[in-house]
């Protein structure tokens, strides 16, 4: 188990800068690794990832998802398997810290590790300029996430038909 | 070859050892040869290329789900749903001179097959009361015949409209909001024949009528039990699925009276493992249940994960979800912790330490995924049977997170499209609240007829108006010979359909054929070129295209015969703008879009790639049910018998058919070719009945009533299935089923549960095995 780390100091309020990461499908708007993300479920997504010609897509689980606090996740497939979380905290009124810790099944070690940490801070880097930039964030969901399976906070009405089907 | 009436042929059964993989290169050839046989080269590839492609033709075969866009293979579909495709493109036509020919008493004497093989309807036809022959009619007469003979009942609720799951969205929905606005609820589908129980039993304890999985989960899992059901004769698809499972690192547990042969091994046609390999092995396990013993499997499995709780306690249930998420658990626990070992092992036919590795299974697999289809919900016990799988779900959390859940395998293409749209007799007032605010007017409160119950009011002349949109209820409904003096009784029957079957043959006084569209077809209308929209097994709703050009000038669409139908009938009742839907199917869309939860923004949505996925309230952490939560339920109810000398007979359908309709005599995967009439039994219950390979046999049902069902001339078959249990094909064996004979809850007919006798008639036939 090889573990990456990295963080980034963001200027903006905690609760914006986490909305902003909870919008999965904007992230290849600024990171250059990652060409598109789909939200299978409200726990499950699809990413592609890649550089040049290269691509590889694979699906990540949310397991822990609590509002401005942390994301934790797992990947699906069996390659890349990977785990990571992502952790917010206040520094100050609008200022906000954003630690990312991705944990790789295999390989990731020696020149590779420093490969990645090196991306991963630059990807954190371009969320820091994308979310300052914007100065507040678009949609955001607010959800809670517990073992894999979604909380919600209330009893909201069913979003789609729940009459029996034959 | 060639079929006699009465639905014999004149070729010979033999009989080979069942087969113990499926597809490979044989799919492939079969597939492409009934293609070329029914229709050109050309026509064959425009369908197959464009099948369950990003803007292609969704496969009308069955309603197992496609990758997602970027993840299709160039030829996505399987055997049966090619052949299915090209059975509909067919350049066979049935034209006026063919119904010249032939008088209704005569084709109502032919096989299903000899009537799907004669090709495509071509022109609206009436048989006019007293006539046995249909002739040629305008489609302006023939739908102001239908709009008169409803306007002229006593009541809107004598008239039922029938749905198959054929039926787009689009025309479902128009559809139903006719018979609503024309004043009935009785909107009997296919549904009632297949899943009725799996919506009954998921509605009550999960909240939701559908499955709660995507083709995600299935794929991240690790326990699959695939039980009650045949993927690779009536969802070969779900094999790729299934075999991506293992490549993933499932363990799959396959629980059938039958040893099918897409249960064991899977040569998907599509990689070279799979072309000059031996496959992907599919079961891990294989339990070699009775007829009816699931109820009992699943309790004796609850048992034994409480036990293993006791044993180890923390460790085996997930406490933290039981106890914010469900309800009803105690009471259920006491009930699981009584189940009686003796019974269990009678009514399964299964030893306990089959049982008891399946335990050890399950307490190895975080994520698990149930995967049924009609081997369970066509008993009468299908609904607690259901529930205790929810319960087996529910005891270790594996629902509503990513790899577990409950997954009904449905059959037809958009069977579950059909009723989200509002097919059901049973409609909640939130959605005729909809409708009525939508419509401006007051749609029928009270339920109407189910398909049981329209045979019921058929037959006692309650119901005098039939109209059938797609499928064949004659042949897909039980009790045959009832079924059959019912649809006679009807003062009209009207059917909308693409091919001829036999209930165009067994029809009312007045009986009329309304050729439409296929869904290969391209349908053009005033605003231009349409695409209909579909909803598969796992609630996600896509656009069709088609792509040849019509089988005759003359085809109207169902969207356009519905709405023509709906103006001429309830024109001056309701104002509802029934020429611009037929004009515009996108206007039909928006009005989903404001009525049926999940659609919003329904033409934009669907038009992207893949389509839309309606959300399940499950995955979104909501259970609605009447508690909040979801319901552990206490679930009575024992296997069904048979007396001494009799046995348990299920009726199943064979690899070269598709729902009513055999395409050949033969079901390659259980080694019988030649012959439909057959009846599979064990072979020690053959010694014990007397019986030798190929004896001929009636099939006789038993039941409460005294009347007599019989399914004359079936050769016997020694075959690997329980003790006490035969298996025989439908529609033939449709006969034998008892329209009283249903579901406990759900009213679905039981097919899987019908007690026979085998009386012998004649002298065997002679022939061997092999």
């Amino acid at each position: 188990m090889v573990v990456i780390e990295a963080h980034s100091e963001v200027d903006v309020p905690l609760r914006t800068a986490y909305d902003q990461w909870t919008q999965f499908e904007s992230f290849p708007r600024f990171m250059s690794a990652v060409r598109a993300v789909h939200h299978v479920s409200p726990t499950v997504t699809r990413w592609r990832v890649g550089i040049g010609p290269l691509h590889r897509d694979f699906h990540t689980e949310i397991l822990e998802q609590h509002p401005d606090e942390s994301l934790r996740w797992r990947s699906l497939d069996v390659r890349p398997k990977h785990e990571g979380e992502v952790v917010f905290s206040e520094i100050s009124e609008g200022r906000t810290r954003v630690l990312v810790r991705i944990r790789l099944g295999s390989g990731g070690s020696g020149p590779i590790r420093g490969i990645l940490e090196r991306a991963l801070r630059r990807e954190l880097g371009a969320f820091k300029g994308f979310i300052q930039g914007l100065g507040e964030s678009g949609a955001a969901w607010r959800g809670a996430i517990h073992e894999g399976r979604v909380r919600q906070p209330g009893e909201p009405a069913p979003r789609s038909p729940t009459w029996p089907h034959g | 070859m060639s079929s006699t009436p009465n639905g014999d042929s004149d070729e010979q059964l033999s009989v080979s050892e069942p087969k113990t993989w499926a597809a490979g290169v044989p799919a492939v050839a079969h597939a492409l040869q009934y293609s070329l046989e029914q229709t050109s080269p050309r026509r064959t590839a425009l369908t197959l290329l464009n099948m369950n492609q990003v803007d292609g033709i969704d496969c009308p075969g069955c309603a197992w789900p496609d990758p997602a866009p970027g993840h299709r293979h160039k030829n996505e579909y399987c055997e049966n749903g090619a052949k299915h495709i090209n059975d509909e493109a067919t350049s066979s036509r049935v034209t006026a001179d063919f119904f010249a020919q032939h008088p209704v008493s005569e084709l109502a004497q032919q096989s299903d097959e000899w009537l799907n093989r004669q090709g495509r309807l071509t022109e609206p036809m009436v048989k006019r009361p007293g006539s046995d022959h249909y002739v040629p009619i305008s489609w302006h007469d023939a739908l102001e015949m239908v709009a008169t003979e409803l306007r002229a009942l006593d009541s809107p609720d004598e008239a039922a409209f029938y749905t198959s799951g054929r039926v787009s969205n689009e025309a479902a929905f128009v559809l139903q909001l006719f018979a609503r606005a024309f004043g009935t609820n009785n909107l009997p589908d296919c549904s009632n024949l297949c899943h009725e129980s799996s919506g009954t039993a998921l509605s009550e304890t999960l909240g939701t009528g559908k499955g709660t999985v995507s083709l995600l989960d299935l794929h991240h899992a690790d326990l699959i039990f695939v039980v009650g059901q045949n993927p690779g004769t009536n969802h070969p698809r779900q094999l790729s699925a299934l075999e991506e499972a293992k490549r993933n690192g499932a363990r799959i547990i396959a629980v059938n009276p039958l040893p099918e042969a897409g249960l064991f091994r899977f040569k998907n046609p599509q990689k070279p493992r799979g072309v000059i390999g031996r496959g992907v092995p599919i079961a891990d396990q294989y339990l070699p249940i009775r007829l009816g013993g699931d109820l009992s499997f699943f309790r004796a499995l609850n048992r034994l994960l409480l036990e293993a709780e006791d044993a180890r306690p923390g460790e085996v249930l997930d406490h933290d979800f039981i106890a914010a998420s469900t309800s009803g658990f105690e009471e259920f626990a006491e009930h699981a912790r009584s189940t009686d070992w003796d019974t269990v092992l009678a009514e399964t036919g299964l030893s306990r330490a089959e049982i008891e590795a399946v335990r050890d299974e399950v307490l190895r697999a975080d994520r698990i995924v149930v995967c049924w289809a009609m081997g369970i919900t066509q008993h009468r016990h299908a609904v607690p049977t259901i529930r205790e799988m929810v319960n087996f779900l529910l005891l270790r959390g594996n629902v509503g997170r990513a790899g577990a859940g409950a997954c009904p395998v449905r059959g037809h293409s958009n069977v579950q499209g059909d009723r989200t749209m509002g097919i059901w007799e049973q409609m909640p007032d939130h959605f005729l609240d909809a409708l009525r605010d939508e419509f401006g007017f007051e749609p029928p409160r009270h339920h109407g007829f189910d398909a049981v119950n329209t045979i019921r009011a058929m037959h006692e002349g309650r119901i005098k108006v039939f109209l059938g949109v797609a499928g064949n209820f004659v042949r897909a409904t039980p009790d045959s010979a009832v079924t059959e003096e019912a649809m006679r009784r009807c003062r009209l029957t009207a059917h909308v359909s693409t091919k001829l079957n036999r209930s165009h043959t067994v029809c009312g006084e007045t009986a009329l054929i309304l050729p439409t569209l296929g869904r290969t077809e391209i349908d053009v209308q005033a605003s231009g070129e349409q695409f209909v929209t579909v909803e598969d097994s796992m609630s996600e709703v896509h656009a069709s295209h088609g792509r040849l050009e019509p089988a005759s000038r003359v085809l109207l669409s169902e969207v356009a015969i519905l709405a023509r139908l709906a103006n001429k009938t309830v024109h001056d009742t309701v104002d509802i703008p029934w020429q611009e839907f037929e004009d515009d199917y996108g206007t039909i869309r928006d009005r989903i879009s404001r009525i049926v939860p999940g659609f919003h923004d329904f033409n934009a949505r669907v038009v992207r790639p893949g389509g839309l996925r309606l959300p399940n309230p499950v995955n979104e952490g909501m259970f609605p049910t009447r508690t909040g939560t979801a319901i552990f339920t206490r679930n009575d109810g024992s296997a069904p018998t048979a007396p001494p000398r009799h046995l348990l007979l299920q009726t199943l359908r064979s690899h070269d058919q598709w729902n009513t309709v055999p395409y050949t005599n033969n079901d390659r995967y259980r080694g019988i070719h030649g012959s439909r009439r057959v009846v599979l039994v064990n072979a020690e219950d053959m010694d014990e009945l007397g019986l030798a390979e190929r004896d001929r046999v009636d099939l006789v049902s038993v039941w409460s009533d005294d009347v007599e069902r019989r399914a004359p001339g079936f050769e016997v078959v020694a075959y690997p299935t329980p003790r006490g249990c035969a298996a025989a094909y439908y529609p033939e064996t449709n006969v034998l089923v008892p329209l009283d004979s249903v579901a406990e809850v759900s009213n679905q007919p039981a097919s899987k549960s019908v007690v026979v006798r085998l009386e012998t008639v004649g002298a065997p036939v002679t022939a061997g095995r092999g």
